[in-house]
């Protein structure tokens, strides 16, 4: 990390931020969220407190602008520049321009706002440039780290916490860092072969294997897994959850604990959640979900609780009549307690404990019997 | 400041100035403006000849002071290396970002070096290069060239950036099209 030359910080550690103006790109809502979320990263690191104001001076304006603003350095279309900001100080100090010429997104079909903002309100706090590609102060806009990896590297939290220092302690509240927590030992080494999931999820084509209050992130650009708290990409959601199953057709995940359920996007929480799992249809003597897979060919989800499953048609976004049915009745050799599952290349594979049982669902047979922890290329 | 850098073809069609020039002095900061100032001796000028005019070939190129700002800062002390720098005319000076395309004219491609002294122009009207940083990428016309490179090596100097410029092939139509030397 590098700081300004002359190292110019806040002497105040409450600051105000106004957004002066808005992206036609983006919904209003989505601006202030992800406004809200890029402060939030600065926050969690140090001691610094930020409140919105609506009008006149704040400490950090946010402004969107094309070409020449009222600044000595006017914007250039579409590309290069995407924004630029200020270092903390009175006046224009402080402040953060994004460029109106860049197509906006929340996802990373554009420049995905949340990361630059991100970037753009270190400066504000008084961060220069890092070198080292995985810093969020890195230069250049790289959407391989996408909007779902807004998060701060050691190199980004070492440099802020040089200005202001750590967030106060509190002891009932413990700070929990943005980098990932090394397993703890013995419990979350991914290596260990009596591993097991709590539940698995594709999400756009990577899986993701829930544990505890974490997960693996298995893409199929990395070798090995990356592995993160829950809570650094979703904020909301609970740990040790119970199910996940992706319906790719909707682009959401859907994530279950006890008789509640979340729907992500991406690395967004979908509004209007938890609901109950009663609202899909299932019984009051259903509790809970151990796994559920969804079917693309057949647009259908599978939820297994005990020994028994039920099917979700997700086409009328009901439960289909003539369930619950016996697993061990449709799905032979698969008898014991299930604690995830998900659909691969047209494979079903469940996972009990620490085994996992590949199903073919078009000959109703097992195909092979394999580690849980198979997909880590230990 | 964020930046997206460009394909050597969009550096080209979308700056207002491309010349090949060596920094020769020491930077100076002007605190009003807060710009900083290049001093530079213009070897060849490939665009911008109506504005830059029959000039004298000792320059100043200007560029925020701050890196927060998009300025550029130039880490060669070489005074004698030739370096390709695209920009922007503001207020008839040159004005480059640490987003702009500046680069050894020794480390380019011959490909590139042959774009920049002919080749790119030919897309500039028509065709343009389209990147894609994720997928699915989608065309919005026959006259884009899809690039890759940031996707498929997380890097802006990939094999479209390094051999390839988008050009006219029919009317309404632009596609990739090699600039290396062909091998009889």
């Amino acid at each position: 990390f590098t700081t300004f030359p002359g190292m110019p910080k806040w002497s105040k550690t409450h600051l105000t931020y106004r957004i002066v103006n808005y992206t036609q790109d983006l919904p209003r809502d989505a601006v202030d969220s992800d406004v809200e979320k890029a402060l939030k990263i600065w926050e969690e690191v140090t001691p610094l407190t930020f409140s919105r104001i609506y009008e006149g001076e704040a400490d950090i304006m946010i402004t969107f602008a094309v070409r020449e603003h009222g600044d000595f350095f006017p914007f250039d279309g579409p590309g290069k520049v995407l924004a630029h900001a200020y270092p903390p100080g009175p006046g224009m100090n402080g402040d953060a321009h994004f460029d109106d010429d860049e197509h906006w997104t929340k996802d990373a079909s554009g420049i995905n706002f949340l990361l630059v903002a991100a970037h753009e309100l270190g400066h504000s706090l008084g961060l220069y440039h890092s070198t080292n590609t995985e810093a969020l102060m890195y230069p250049l806009y790289n959407t391989l780290k996408g909007p779902a990896r807004v998060r701060l590297s050691q190199d980004d939290v070492t440099g802020i916490q040089s200005l202001y220092g750590p967030p106060p302690a509190s002891p009932d509240s413990p700070v929990e860092p943005s980098e990932p927590e090394p397993p703890a030992p013995g419990t979350l080494a991914m290596c260990d072969p009596a591993l097991s999931f709590d539940a698995i999820s594709t999400l756009r084509g990577e899986i993701l294997f829930f544990k505890d209050r974490y997960f693996w992130r298995k893409t199929f650009r990395t070798l090995v897994p990356e592995f993160h708290p829950i809570s650094s990409f979703w904020p909301s959601l609970p740990s040790g959850i119970d199910a996940a199953y992706e319906v790719t057709s909707r682009d959401s995940v859907f994530i279950f604990k006890g008789n509640k359920f979340w729907a992500i996007r991406g690395n967004e929480e979908q509004a209007g959640y938890p609901r109950g799992i009663h609202t899909l249809g299932f019984p009051p003597t259903v509790r809970k979900i151990d796994a559920a897979i969804f079917d693309k060919e057949k647009q259908k989800t599978y939820f297994f609780v005990e020994d028994k499953y039920w099917r979700f048609d997700e086409k009328r976004q009901s439960m289909e009549p003539g369930y619950p049915k016996q697993i061990a009745e449709d799905f032979p050799g698969i008898d014991s307690k299930l604690d995830a599952a998900f659909e691969s290349f047209g494979f079903f594979y469940f996972f009990s404990g620490s085994s996992q049982f590949e199903f073919d669902p078009n000959a109703k047979k097992v195909t092979h019997v394999l580690k849980s922890n198979s997909w880590f290329n230990c | 400041c964020t930046c997206v850098p460009p394909h050597p073809q969009t550096a080209f069609c979308s700056s207002e100035f491309v010349i090949r020039a060596k920094f020769v002095g020491t930077s100076e900061v002007n605190q009003t403006t807060l710009q900083r100032r290049y001093e530079i001796k213009m070897t060849k000028m490939f665009k911008g000849f109506s504005a830059l005019g029959d000039a004298p070939d000792t320059w100043f190129v200007y560029t925020p002071a701050m890196e927060s700002l998009c300025g550029y800062f130039h880490r060669s002390e070489n005074r004698s290396e030739e370096f390709l720098i695209a920009g922007q005319l503001l207020d008839e000076k040159l004005y480059i970002t640490t987003c702009s395309f500046v680069a050894p004219w020794n480390s380019l491609s011959s490909a590139q070096r042959q774009g920049f002294t002919k080749t790119y122009a030919a897309g500039c009207g028509e065709c343009s290069v389209f990147p894609c940083s994720s997928i699915p990428c989608k065309l919005q016309s026959d006259t884009d060239c899809l690039w890759t490179d940031q996707l498929l090596t997380g890097s802006d100097k990939g094999f479209q950036s390094r051999y390839l410029a988008c050009l006219p092939r029919e009317p309404g139509l632009c596609t990739w099209q090699s600039l290396r030397p062909r091998t009889a």
